[in-house]
């Protein structure tokens, strides 16, 4: 089959998963994110161009986002994404799991990114005539590989 | 433009007393009727969407407060600019949207002309439809 379909940015979607919960906490206006490897120069006597070998890959990126709050919940819920912003020590075992998604097809059809991330850093910004916005980062955290599903 | 924020904010309007109290019902949306009496608020309104992932939308409505008053030499036309602001200082409900909370973003200097006190102030109401 032919490429027949270029993609736009409103074709795409983000899900921050946090053990079997998708959380509606964070609402991503964008995100910024780089898939890669470490690259190793490992040319030697005797090559005759240029040897290298890729190491694992990482997904590292940045939500610009809104921050919701449940009025009816406590602050003592413990399977919401309030735990990653507490100061107590993350011992979460299975991190939460990041799904952006270029093309959001309904699941089959995805073409997306998807890997367990630490979120590093939130950075909020608010004024009084009306904005309040988040910045997170984000990384791959648990020695396992992003996934990547691309129809092409 | 959503109507159910705009029918959310005239509802708030007429229903705050320091409001109708000075215009009793003479609130309208883009124009007045001809030979309305003063004093009188005519409110237009522009819309800014900012669409989320997930299907969510943030509305910035931006909405223009023009009041005419007819007093002479008096301050009473501050009375709707402080009227508004009792109106808006709490969140208004609106169906199918998280909240809606208003900010004046630009207060009105009041100017004479035609034999009546214009004064126009700006205000910004936002929510997201949910």
């Amino acid at each position: 089959m032919p490429v027949d379909r270029y993609l736009v940015g409103s074709d795409g979607n983000v899900e921050v998963t946090f053990g079997t919960n998708s959380q509606t906490f964070l609402r991503v206006q964008s995100y910024a994110a780089n898939l890669t490897r470490l690259q190793f120069d490992q040319t030697g006597f005797g090559d005759t161009a240029k040897r290298t070998r890729l190491g694992m890959q990482n997904l590292a990126g940045t939500l610009a986002c809104l921050v919701g709050q449940d009025t009816t919940a406590t602050t003592t819920a413990s399977t919401t994404m309030i735990n990653i912003l507490t100061s107590l020590q993350d011992s979460t075992a299975t991190r939460p799991i990041v799904t952006l998604a270029l093309w959001n097809g309904a699941g089959t059809s995805d073409t997306k990114i998807v890997s367990n991330c630490a979120f590093s850093a939130f950075a909020f910004n608010a004024s009084p005539a009306g904005e309040l916005t988040c910045t997170v980062n984000f990384e791959t955290a648990d020695g396992t590989a992003p996934v990547v599903t691309w129809i092409a | 433009m959503s109507k159910a924020i705009l029918d959310a904010i005239k509802g708030r309007l007429y229903a705050t007393t320091a409001l109708t109290a000075e215009l009793t019902s003479r609130i309208y949306y883009n124009s007045a009727p001809a030979d309305a009496r003063l004093p009188l608020l005519v409110y237009t309104a522009t819309v800014r969407t900012t669409p989320f992932f997930g299907s969510i939308t943030r509305h910035e409505v931006e909405i223009e407060f023009a009041t005419q008053y007819d007093n002479r030499g008096g301050t009473d036309i501050y009375l709707v600019s402080d009227g508004l602001a009792t109106a808006f200082s709490t969140p208004i409900t609106v169906t199918g949207f998280d909240a809606l909370r208003g900010v004046r973003i630009e207060r009105g200097v009041p100017s004479f002309a035609d034999d009546g006190w214009t004064m126009v102030e700006r205000w910004r109401f936002i929510a997201h439809d949910i």
